[in-house]
C-alpha cells in the first residue's frame, strides 16, 4: 500500500505522518493529463484505498466522466464565482487520498489566498494528495510560455512547492509537428519535470549522506579571475547549459592585494554571472585551486571552467601552471579551459 | 530533418527501464492504427509471459520469426526479408538495442530497422535509455551494470518521433511486486540489482531528458542554423583506455552542440612508413571506435605530438579540443610539462577540455564493455540442485550436456540462482553415489563479476588452472562461465611487460616505435649503468688473480668463454622460472623443489659444456699445438669450472626471483642482466680457485 511505504525518496522523509504529494504535469490543456490522474484515482480505489476528489476543472471532458462516476466528490464551494476547496469538509472526512484538478487556481476569498495553500494545510494533515497542473501555471515558466503562446497567464504555484511533490508525471504525448511552439512547449515540460525530479533525488541523496554518484546531469562551475575572459566563459557555460539543461555555478576567490581596476572588473564579472542566472559565491581560502576544487566537490560540479595560465615563471616550469595543478585536482570533474 | 518521401517514419517509445510499459503503449497505438486501416504488421514481439501484452498483440498480424541455428542452439530472430516481401506501411519492432545472432544476416536489430526504413516502411520500436551508445558511461556510474546491447546515438537522432513513457519509480516498484513485470518465477528471481528507488528515479531523469534533447535537435535542426559561431571540436585519441570514453563524450557534445568532430592520432615515428594500426591494436580499436560513433578519424604523423596535435587543429580551425585527463595525473616528479601542460601552452587561443577518468565505488570504468568478463560469459552450464544425490546429479549433466558449453564442473545453485557451490565432474564420479551434491562441492570456489576485466579473469584461471570459472553478479547471483578457452592467449600478451623487465629495462608507457629518443635513453640507461659498476668488480677480482694470469697466461684465453656460459645459464635459468611464476606455475614454495632440478640440470648442463669445451682443446691441440705441454691439465681445469660456473649459474639464476619475490619486489626486476654480472664475477672465482686447485705445481 502506498501510503504505509516508509519514507523515501521526496520531501516527507523527516515526516512520515504527512500526505505524499504526487503532481500530474501537462504541456498543454487536452494532453490527457486529468484522465490519467482519475484513472488512477479510480485503480487506487479499487484496490481499497480511500479516495476522494476535492476539485474539478469547470468543464469535465467526456472520457473521464465514467472514471468520476466511481468516486466521491467532495464538492466545491463557489464564492464569487469562485470555486473554491471545501478544505474543512475534506478534513472532516479525512480520506487517504484527495484529488485536485487544477493546483493552479487563486481563492481570494477562501480559506487560503491560493489553492496550494489548501493542497499544503491536507499534506499536513496527512492526506495524500493527486493534484494536475499544466506548465504555465508554474511561476518560473511563466513568462516564457507567455512570450511562445502569446496569452496571459493569471494564476501560477510558486516552483518551490512543485519542488516538494513525491512524485512527478509528466504526461507526454507527441505535439503537433507543425506547430513548433507545442514541440517546445513539451519539451520545456519535459526539463521542468526532469529539474523536479533533481531536486527530490539531491534531497535524498543528501538526507542518506550519500556522495553522489549521480550524474544524471551536467553542472558547471565557472571560476572567474580578473584576467578572464568572463564574458566569453559565462556565455560559453549559458549556451551549454541551455543545451543540457543543466545549473551554472560561477565563483571567485578572494585575492589580498587586488589592483583597484581589477578589483572593479571582478565586481562586474560577477555582476555579470549572476544576471546570467548563475549562482554566484566569493571563496575564501589560502590556496585559490585547493578551494575551487573543495567548493565543486561539494557542490557536485561535472564541469569547471577556468582561463588558460598566463604566468611562465620558473615556478610555474616547476611544479607546473595552476590549470594544470586544478586538472590533477579535480578528479572526476572535466576542466575546460579557456582562452583570453 | 527532412526524409526523402521513400523513406519510412522511424518512432521510438523511449522509457527508463523494463516494465514501465514501453511495449503495451506501442502495441496500443498498433492497434488504432489498424482500426484506421492502416496496413501494419509485428516484425517481432517478445511478450515475456505477459498477458496484458499478450491480449494487446491479439488480432494484429504476426510475421513468424526466423529461425537461425548455431552450434549453440536455435535463435529466432526478425525476418527482415519476409517483411520486406509483404512490404506494409507500418511495422512494429520490439527492443530495438537487440543484438542478433551470430548467424543472422544483420549483427543488430537497429540495422534491420533501417533496411525496413530504407524501403520506406514506417517502423515504431522501443528502447530504453540505458540503452543508448553514449550514456553507457552514465549509466555504468549509475547501476553498476554495462549495457552490452546498445543503439548508437545517430540512428537514435534520425528519430521522426520520441515518446517517453513514463511512470514514477514509485509506480513501477509496485509494479514488479505485483509481479506484472516479471510473471515467470524464475525470472523473479533475476530482477535487475537496478530496481531500486534512487537508481530508477535517475534513470528516469535521464530518460526525460534524452526526451527532450530529441526534441530539441528536432526543431532546431529544422530551423535556421543557429546564431552562434561554427564550433569544431578534436578528440586526441592515445593509447589511454579512457579514450574510448573521451569519444563517448566528445560525440555527445557535438550532438549538443551541432558541432563538427573529428579524431586524429598524432603518430611520432615519422620515418617509417607502416601505419600505427598494424602494429598497435589499441589505437586502431580507437580508430575504429571513433568511426563507429560517426567521428572521422585520422592519423598524423609528428615527433613532437602536443606540436603536430596543435598545429593541426589550428591548420583546421579547431575551436574545442577534447583530452584524456589520466595523462596528466603521473611522473609529477619530472621537471618538465607533461603533454596536457605543452598543448594548454600552445593551444592559448583555444578551448581545450580535459576529461576525467569517470569511477564508480572507485573503481575505473573499463574502456570496452567487451573487456569485461560479462562480454565472454556463456550462459551454457550444467546447474545443478544441492539436494539431489551424485547418482542424480551425474544423470543431470548427462541431459545438459548437448545444451552447455562444458561440462568438467557442474555448479550448484539454490532457488534464487545463488551459486552455492562448485564440484567438478571427475569428483563427481569418484565420490560415493549416495551421497548428496551439497556434500560433495566446493563452497569455497572462485568465481568473478561481470564487470571483472578479462585480464584478471585469464589470470585467475591460469593461476588456479581452472578450466571455466563462474561470474556472479553483485548479489552473488550465478550469471554465466568464462571458460580458459574463452581468454587463451591473453596471458601471454599480459608478459609483454615481464619481458621487458627481464631485459632490464622497465615497460615503456607507450609502444615501442612512438617512445621518443630521450625516454629510451633515459629508461634504458639508468639500468646499464647500474649493471656497469658491477661489471667492475670482474676487474676487481681478476686483480685479485693477477699473479696466477700472469704464471699462466693460457687461462687467460678461456675467461670470456668460462664467465659468458655462467652468464646464459643465469639468464636461461630465470626466465623460465619468471615465465612460470607469471603463468601461476610455481609458487614461493616450491622453491626447494626447483633448486633441486636446477642443481641436477646445472651439473647436466655444465657437463656438456665442459665435454664440448676439453674436446675443443684436445682437437686444437692435436691440429695445432696451442696450448703446450699442460693441455690435458688445461682441459680438464676448463671442464671443471665449467661445471661449477654453470652449476652455480642456474642456481643463483632459479633463484634470485624467488628472493626478489620473498623481499615483496616484482620478480620480473631480477632481470637477466642482473644475473649476468652476479654470475660473471663469481664465475671468475669459481674458475680461478679450480685452476688454482688443479695447475698448482704444475704451471702455477
Amino acid at each position: 500500500m502506498i501510503d504505509s511505504t516508509p519514507p523515501g525518496l521526496g520531501t516527507a522523509g523527516a515526516d512520515s505522518k504527512r500526505g505524499r504529494l504526487k503532481v500530474f504535469l501537462g504541456y498543454a490543456s487536452g494532453v490527457g493529463k486529468s484522465f490519467r490522474m482519475f484513472d488512477e484515482a479510480r485503480r487506487r480505489k479499487e484496490r481499497g484505498q480511500d479516495v476522494v476528489v476535492g476539485a474539478l476543472q469547470p468543464q469535465v471532458p467526456p472520457e473521464s466522466k465514467p472514471l468520476l462516476d466511481v468516486l466521491e466528490i467532495v464538492p466545491t464551494i463557489v464564492v464569487e464565482s469562485v470555486p473554491v476547496i471545501d478544505v474543512p469538509a475534506i478534513l472532516r472526512r479525512h480520506p487517504q487520498v484527495c484529488i485536485i484538478d487544477g493546483l493552479a487556481y487563486d481563492s481570494p476569498w477562501g480559506r487560503h489566498a491560493h489553492r496550494w495553500q489548501d493542497v499544503e494545510e491536507l499534506l499536513s494533515a496527512g492526506i495524500s494528495v493527486l493534484a494536475s497542473v499544466n506548465l504555465q501555471h508554474i511561476d518560473d515558466q511563466r513568462e516564457a510560455v507567455e512570450k511562445l503562446t502569446g496569452q496571459a497567464v493569471t494564476e501560477t504555484i510558486p516552483r518551490q512547492f512543485l519542488d516538494t511533490a513525491d512524485e512527478i508525471v509528466v504526461v507526454d504525448a507527441p505535439a503537433d509537428d507543425n506547430i513548433p511552439e507545442l514541440s517546445q512547449l513539451r519539451q520545456m515540460a519535459l526539463v521542468l519535470s526532469a529539474d523536479v525530479i533533481d531536486a527530490g533525488l539531491k534531497r535524498y541523496l543528501q538526507a542518506h549522506e550519500i556522495e553522489s554518484s549521480f550524474h544524471t546531469h551536467e553542472r558547471f562551475l565557472v571560476c572567474l579571475t580578473p584576467r578572464a575572459n568572463a564574458a566569453r566563459m559565462i556565455a560559453s557555460a549559458r549556451q551549454s547549459a541551455a543545451r543540457f539543461h543543466c545549473d551554472v555555478l560561477a565563483v571567485s576567490v578572494k585575492q589580498p592585494n587586488l589592483s583597484p581596476a581589477d578589483e572593479k572588473d571582478m565586481q562586474e564579472y560577477l555582476a555579470r554571472a549572476r544576471s546570467a542566472g548563475a549562482r554566484v559565491d566569493v571563496l575564501e581560502g589560502a590556496d585559490p585551486v585547493d578551494t575551487i576544487v573543495q567548493y565543486a566537490r561539494s557542490h557536485g560540479v561535472t564541469q569547471i571552467f577556468v582561463g588558460h595560465s598566463l604566468k611562465k615563471d620558473w615556478r610555474t616550469r616547476l611544479y607546473g601552471s595552476p590549470v594544470s595543478r586544478l586538472i590533477r585536482a579535480a578528479k572526476g570533474m572535466d576542466v575546460r579551459v579557456f582562452p583570453h | 530533418m527532412t526524409h526523402l518521401t521513400s523513406h519510412g517514419r522511424l518512432k521510438i517509445y523511449l522509457g527508463y527501464a523494463p516494465g514501465v510499459g514501453k511495449t503495451y503503449q506501442m502495441l496500443e497505438e498498433a492497434r488504432e492504427l489498424l482500426a484506421h486501416d492502416v496496413d501494419l504488421v509485428v516484425g517481432f514481439v517478445d511478450a515475456h509471459g505477459r498477458s496484458d501484452i499478450r491480449q494487446q498483440l491479439d488480432g494484429l498480424h504476426c510475421i513468424p520469426l526466423l529461425p537461425l541455428t548455431h552450434r549453440a542452439g536455435t535463435f529466432e530472430e526478425l525476418d527482415v526479408d519476409a517483411i520486406l516481401k509483404r512490404s506494409p506501411r507500418v511495422c512494429v519492432v520490439d527492443e530495438l538495442a537487440h543484438s542478433n545472432a551470430p548467424a543472422s544476416p544483420r549483427q543488430k536489430r537497429w540495422q534491420d530497422v533501417q533496411a525496413l526504413l530504407h524501403a520506406g516502411i514506417d517502423v515504431l520500436t522501443t528502447m530504453d535509455v540505458e540503452d543508448l551508445a553514449s550514456l553507457s558511461d552514465q549509466v555504468w556510474q549509475l547501476t553498476g551494470r554495462r549495457v552490452r546491447e546498445t543503439v548508437p546515438d545517430w540512428f537514435f537522432q534520425q528519430a521522426d518521433e520520441v515518446l517517453l513513457v513514463d511512470v514514477t519509480p514509485r509506480a513501477l516498484l509496485h509494479r514488479l511486486e505485483r509481479g506484472a513485470i516479471y510473471p515467470s518465477r524464475a525470472a523473479k528471481d533475476e530482477v535487475p540489482a537496478f530496481f531500486q528507488e534512487p537508481v530508477l528515479v535517475a534513470l528516469r531523469e535521464l530518460a526525460i531528458r534524452l526526451t527532450a534533447q530529441a526534441l530539441e535537435a528536432r526543431r532546431t535542426g529544422r530551423a535556421k542554423p543557429s546564431d552562434l559561431p561554427a564550433e569544431k571540436i578534436l578528440v586526441n585519441i592515445t593509447a589511454d583506455p579512457a579514450t574510448a570514453m573521451l569519444l563517448r563524450r566528445a560525440r555527445r557534445m557535438a550532438d549538443h552542440l551541432q558541432a563538427v568532430c573529428i579524431a586524429v592520432y598524432v603518430y611520432s615515428k615519422e620515418e617509417s612508413e607502416a601505419l600505427p594500426s598494424e602494429d598497435h591494436p589499441t589505437i586502431a580499436r580507437h580508430l575504429r571506435f571513433a568511426e563507429n560513433l560517426h567521428i572521422p578519424a585520422t592519423v598524423i604523423r609528428g615527433k613532437n605530438r602536443p606540436q603536430a596535435l596543435v598545429e593541426y587543429a589550428r591548420k583546421n580551425n579547431v575551436t574545442q579540443m577534447f583530452l584524456n585527463g589520466a595523462t596528466s595525473t603521473h611522473r609529477r616528479w619530472l621537471p618538465g610539462p607533461d603533454f596536457t601542460e605543452r598543448v594548454l601552452q600552445l593551444a592559448n587561443e583555444m578551448e581545450v577540455t580535459v576529461v576525467a577518468e569517470r569511477h564508480r565505488h572507485g573503481r575505473a570504468a573499463s574502456p570496452y564493455p567487451e573487456d569485461e568478463a560479462g562480454a565472454l560469459m556463456h550462459a551454457g552450464y550444467v546447474r545443478i540442485s544441492p539436494d539431489i544425490s551424485v547418482e542424480e546429479a551425474i544423470g543431470e549433466i548427462r541431459k545438459q550436456a548437448g545444451t552447455v558449453e562444458m561440462i568438467y564442473y557442474a555448479y550448484a545453485l539454490d532457488d534464487g540462482q545463488h551459486l552455492l557451490g562448485v564440484v567438478s565432474f571427475r569428483e563427481l564420479i569418484s565420490a560415493e553415489r549416495s551421497k548428496k551434491v551439497r556434500d560433495v562441492i566446493h563452497t569455497d570456489y572462485v568465481f568473478v563479476e561481470e564487470d571483472t576485466d578479462q585480464e584478471t579473469v585469464a589470470r585467475l584461471l591460469a593461476k588456479r588452472r581452472l578450466l571455466a570459472v563462474p561470474v556472479l553478479d553483485s548479489e552473488g547471483h550465478m550469471r554465466g562461465i568464462v571458460t580458459s578457452a574463452d581468454v587463451a592467449g591473453m596471458v601471454q600478451e599480459e608478459a609483454g611487460e615481464d619481458i621487458l623487465k627481464i631485459g632490464g629495462m622497465e615497460a615503456f608507457e607507450g609502444p615501442y616505435l612512438e617512445v621518443t629518443f630521450g625516454q629510451m635513453v633515459r629508461k634504458r640507461a639508468g639500468w646499464l649503468a647500474v649493471l656497469f659498476v658491477g661489471e667492475m668488480l670482474t676487474a676487481t677480482a681478476m686483480g685479485f688473480f693477477s699473479k696466477e694470469i700472469e704464471r699462466a697466461v693460457v687461462l687467460a684465453l678461456f675467461i670470456p668463454l668460462i664467465i659468458s656460459s655462467g652468464g646464459n645459464s643465469g639468464s636461461q635459468a630465470t626466465t623460465l622460472v619468471i615465465r612460470a611464476m607469471a603463468l601461476g606455475e610455481i609458487r614461493l614454495r616450491d622453491w626447494f623443489r626447483v633448486i633441486r632440478r636446477e642443481l641436477a640440470t646445472g651439473v647436466a648442463l655444465g657437463a656438456i659444456l665442459g665435454l664440448i669445451g676439453v674436446s675443443r682443446i684436445m682437437l686444437w691441440h692435436a691440429l695445432r699445438g696451442t696450448y703446450g705441454e699442460h693441455y690435458l691439465v688445461v682441459a680438464l681445469t676448463i671442464g671443471c669450472s665449467l661445471i661449477g660456473v654453470v652449476l652455480f649459474g642456474t642456481t643463483a639464476g632459479s633463484m634470485l626471483p624467488f628472493v626478489l619475490r620473498r623481499c615483496g619486489l616484482d620478480p620480473a626486476s631480477a632481470s637477466a642482466p642482473f644475473v649476468a654480472t652476479l654470475v660473471d664475477v663469481s664465475g671468475l672465482v669459481i674458475y680461478f680457485s679450480v685452476a688454482s686447485v688443479i695447475l698448482r705445481g704444475i704451471l702455477l
